[in-house]
């Protein structure tokens, strides 16, 4: 056996320095600036108005409200999106596919004022999931369609040599289409966790709570101080959702690939 | 081409086998019958698109034949699962088909996995699959096949295949992505590899030379899977069946043909010799005694170190002088290289020595000549 | 200036004045002709751009406006619609328009800054009349009875389940079963000192203690009349949906709410300039009840009709103007 010109490539990780530099320094920039800003909001003489929500239990109430949506919204946009991906990229199953992207692509096109009110008026109800069930709609498309993506550029070779050693199409799909899958789909929920904590500020419409009350009441009576304090912490979240969706791409995806 | 221990493959029977895609009028594959004997190397070689692949995809069901039977080692193989039967198969494809998320061990014991083996037993074989395939199981077991070159890989993938010992390996141009240096490598693995297992394999190729240096048997097909000649590849070359045949199997067969053969099949001839220490009167004497001009030079152990020619010899004042290079091939040799040696000379022969070094005599080109001349009566009479 | 020179100021111009989204105002809607208003000297091919904000209810009361001047001889250019209370005020402020209807309340909390507002509505109206004179120039013309204020609300079958009918009984509901009384608001009405703290304070209960989910303003009547999300529903007390969706309005027994009298206003200098605005907007202005105005709302936001048709037609039910 000549070793010379079998030279082994080294293992080169996926992630460039620069990202990985990112994923050290985002949270903890987004943490700098949501102190700042809490700080500087708690930090003044505040109208008897103001107080109403810029005090410790609602912000802390308000923030956890809209963290649970959010992982309301990315619970069902995994449950829904994958599986719907899987399905539609079934042999046979070709037919579904236009019909579901569409489905996803409406859901995103459409104003989500527009679905949370809708979804309202259908059922007569308001609440927690009645402000989550728009918003994952609204962020389903980024998941579904890179979960196709995902699955259709495996090489067809590899699924050729599962079959030819026997894998049935479960495992086939289990252990080989899904695993190399898994880093489009993380990017593409990446994408759909920062739509979907955007938009949940629209959520409180229908009493599901979160940021966007403040963002609305500062909206609405002129008062910046609220404004900013809701409009700051709603993007320092998206940005934690999004440092998050960066840190399952570097750990979750499959070793091998990276 | 293989050692003679017994046989761990089976025999495979294809039975009037065909495969019609619904929609398109031809058959991909129409009507073929083979018998693959149990141990031996079965090259299916043909142009692109003759159905090789496909025939040697139904052994294996990854595509269902339309019609006929197939046995593998007396079972039939449409009555069995599809899974069931894929696992007692060894695959190996052209671009090795290493999951890239898997390590090499986890790559390797696919198979035995799925077969629910134990978990050190599985452990044990991979490591036993890279020893026997030339990887050194502590360096590359556990990397990524990225990690890997090429060459690498399809030995992993050849390992892969070897995983669950079956005693059938279908093999679909696994050395074709490769540079030729390593395909020759690679090629003479197999061989190696094949002379201590003794598996049944059949190996689609579209390289007939491949097909010459691995195949115990080559079947050569033609449009839709004919079978235009399936015989040994000495018959092939010797005696093509058609001009198809004769087309695929190109020029240059004769020269293919010397290079199955070794310098102890044929007959040699004797030439004069003499010794680093006569005289160049003694030399001079025996040239003239015998028929020809020139005279083979040994040292104390009669081995060749060089040759003489009668005329140098004339006005030299010593043997020494008078000598020139001489290249020798040994009775292991083959024909080939024999052709090669006579080339290169100004003798017309190549000077032959045996298992110690010794000389045992020339190899002339009328002497290779008779023999391409009798293997073709060979071939055609048989 | 060169023309070149000329066609780029103008077109500067231009860019400037549409992006402060004001025009110089479009015509009239409808053409009306004199019926009670009749055409008045002073204000005789007057030119008097008419103001308002752009939801429904200033809308109409802007091209009521419009056509009680226009009855009266002016030359009337339509600004209504524009976008934001500080944007109307501030067109008034600078002039791009001339008279608008106002209400004290809003004068009062947002434009002159108090955080309370006067319980006794007549107190309210000279305070602000006074004050907004004094500061800032602006004349105020006598209040209409309308009073489009913050209210509670509840279905009618509610107010049979709980017998509930003034907000001094739902004060005495929250703190016994808060359960019982939940009050769907939206966001500003949570937080404004005229809105729910401070009535939580003037009637006596523990806002902290009371349920209050938050909505859409506009889907806050919806859930009101429906009943199962809501038990009581914070409304706007001349909001059309009242009528169309039968909501009871909770008495305001002690007065907390701030009151949103509408009035005429305009700067000092245009009244002196034109004080028969005075004479011919008043009878208009005292016509404005709160049922005439929560009917003309819903005919706009219940039953979709255009609101220049919809005020054109009450005026001339009411013999202010005739239809041309």
């Amino acid at each position: 056996m000549s070793t010379a010109t079998e030279t082994a490539t080294a293992g080169a990780p996926a992630t460039t320095p620069a990202e990985r530099i990112r994923l050290f320094i985002q949270p903890v920039l987004v943490l700098i600036v949501a102190a700042a800003v809490v700080f500087w909001a708690f930090d003044r003489d505040l109208t008897a108005t103001q107080k109403e929500n810029i005090n410790a239990g609602n912000v802390a109430t308000l923030i956890w409200q809209h963290l649970l949506i959010t992982a309301a919204v990315t619970a069902i946009v995994v449950l829904v999106g994958v599986p719907l991906g899987v399905l539609v990229t079934r042999p046979g199953a070709k037919a579904l596919r236009p019909l579901f992207i569409g489905i996803a692509n409406v859901g995103q096109a459409a104003p989500a004022i527009g679905l949370l009110v809708l979804l309202f008026l259908l059922t007569a109800r308001t609440g927690f999931w009645i402000g989550v069930a728009p918003i994952a709609l609204y962020s389903l498309l980024p998941v579904l369609s890179s979960t196709i993506l995902g699955i259709d550029q495996v090489d067809r070779s590899l699924m050729d040599a599962g079959l030819g050693q026997g894998m049935s199409r479960v495992a086939l799909l289990a252990r080989v289409e899904l695993p190399l899958a898994v880093p489009y789909i993380l990017a593409g929920l990446r994408t759909s966790l920062v739509l979907a904590v955007g938009t949940a500020t629209l959520s409180f419409l229908v009493n599901a709570g979160g940021l966007g009350i403040l963002i609305d009441t500062g909206y609405k009576l002129q008062d910046n101080v609220t404004l900013i304090l809701g409009s700051v912490l709603a993007v320092c979240l998206a940005l934690l959702m999004d440092w998050l969706g960066g840190l399952a791409e570097f750990y979750v995806g499959p070793k091998g690939l990276r | 081409m293989t050692e003679h221990t017994d046989p761990t493959g089976v025999r495979i029977e294809l039975d009037h086998v065909s495969k019609v895609y619904p929609g398109s009028k031809q058959p991909a594959v129409d009507d073929v019958s083979l018998d693959i004997p149990a141990g031996e190397i079965v090259v299916f070689v043909g142009p692109s698109g003759c159905g090789k692949t496909t025939t040697m995809r139904m052994i294996n069901r990854l595509s269902e034949p339309t019609s006929g039977r197939i046995l593998i080692g007396d079972q039939d193989a449409l009555s069995i699962k599809p899974t069931e039967l894929r696992r007692s198969i060894g695959y190996a494809i052209q671009q090795a088909g290493l999951f890239p998320h898997m390590t090499i061990r986890q790559n390797v014991g696919l198979v035995p996995g799925l077969l629910n083996w134990d978990r050190s037993r599985i452990n044990d074989r991979v490591d036993e699959l890279l020893d026997l395939v030339g990887l050194e199981p502590a360096q590359y077991a556990d990397r990524y096949p990225r990690q890997l070159s090429g060459g690498q890989q399809q030995r992993v993938g050849v390992a892969r295949a070897l995983a669950a010992d079956p005693p059938v390996l279908l093999m679909d141009e696994p050395f074709g992505a490769v540079d030729p240096i390593t395909r020759s490598t690679l090629q003479d693995e197999l061989l190696r590899l094949q002379g201590e297992l003794r598996k049944t394999i059949v190996f689609v190729t579209h390289d007939f030379g491949e097909a010459v240096k691995l195949g115990d048997r080559i079947a050569v097909l033609g449009q839709q899977s004919k079978i235009l000649q399936y015989d040994t590849p000495q018959n092939i070359l010797a005696s093509p069946a058609d001009d198809t045949v004769a087309g695929f199997v190109g020029s240059g067969a004769s020269l293919r043909q010397l290079g199955l053969l070794r310098v102890k099949d044929v007959a040699l001839e004797s030439r004069p010799s003499v010794h680093r220490d006569d005289s160049a009167e003694q030399v001079r004497s025996v040239i003239a005694g015998s028929d020809y001009d020139w005279a083979v030079v040994l040292d104390d152990r009669e081995r060749p170190v060089s040759w003489v020619r009668e005329t140098r010899l004339r006005h030299a004042a010593s043997l020494s002088d008078a000598v020139e290079h001489l290249d020798v091939v040994s009775t292991q040799s083959t024909l080939e290289d024999a052709l090669e040696a006579i080339l290169a000379e100004q003798h017309a022969s190549a000077v032959v020595t045996g298992p110690v070094g010794r000389y045992e005599g020339v190899v002339t080109l009328d002497t290779l000549i008779d023999t391409i001349t009798r293997l073709r009566s060979e071939a055609g009479s048989s | 200036m060169s023309p070149r020179r000329a066609v780029a100021v103008l077109a500067a111009l231009t860019l400037l004045l549409t992006a402060c989204g004001l025009g110089s105002g479009s015509t009239v809607p409808l053409q009306v002709g004199p019926g009670s208003i009749k055409p008045t000297p002073g204000l005789e091919g007057v030119k008097i751009t008419v103001g308002s904000k752009e939801y429904t209810e200033q809308v109409i009361l802007g091209y009521i406006l419009e056509y009680t001047l226009a009855a009266a001889g002016a030359d009337v250019r339509d600004l209504t619609g524009i976008v934001g209370s500080r944007s109307t005020r501030g067109a008034q402020l600078s002039g791009q328009v001339d008279v608008a209807y106002e209400f004290t309340g809003n004068a009062w909390i947002n434009y002159l800054g108090h955080e309370k507002p006067i319980g006794d509505t007549r107190k309210q109206f000279e305070a602000v009349r006074d004050e907004d004179l004094a500061r800032n120039g602006m004349v105020w013309l006598e209040p209409g009875p309308m009073d489009d204020t913050y209210a509670l609300a509840a279905s009618k079958r509610t107010v049979e389940r709980t017998g509930v009918r003034t907000l001094s009984e739902y004060a005495a509901l929250v703190q016994r079963d808060p359960a019982a009384a939940r009050t769907c608001v939206d966001t500003e009405f949570r937080a404004r000192q005229d809105g729910f703290p401070g009535m939580a304070a003037a009637y006596g209960f523990d806002p902290a203690r009371a349920v209050t989910p938050i909505l859409q303003v506009g889907i806050i009547y919806q859930a009101t009349a429906d009943g199962t999300q809501c038990d009581f529903g914070e409304v706007f007390t001349t909001d059309g949906r009242i009528a169309a969706l039968d909501l009871a309005v909770l008495t305001d027994d002690k007065q907390f709410f701030a009151h949103y009298n509408p009035s005429v206003t305009m700067k000092q200098s245009f009244f002196d300039a034109h004080p028969e605005i005075a004479e011919v907007t008043a009878p208009v202005t005292a016509a404005l009840t709160n049922d005439v105005v929560i009917e003309l709302n819903k005919q706009v936001d219940v039953e979709g009709r255009d609101p220049s048709v919809v005020a054109r037609d009450w005026m001339v039910s009411r013999g202010f103007v005739t239809a041309r």
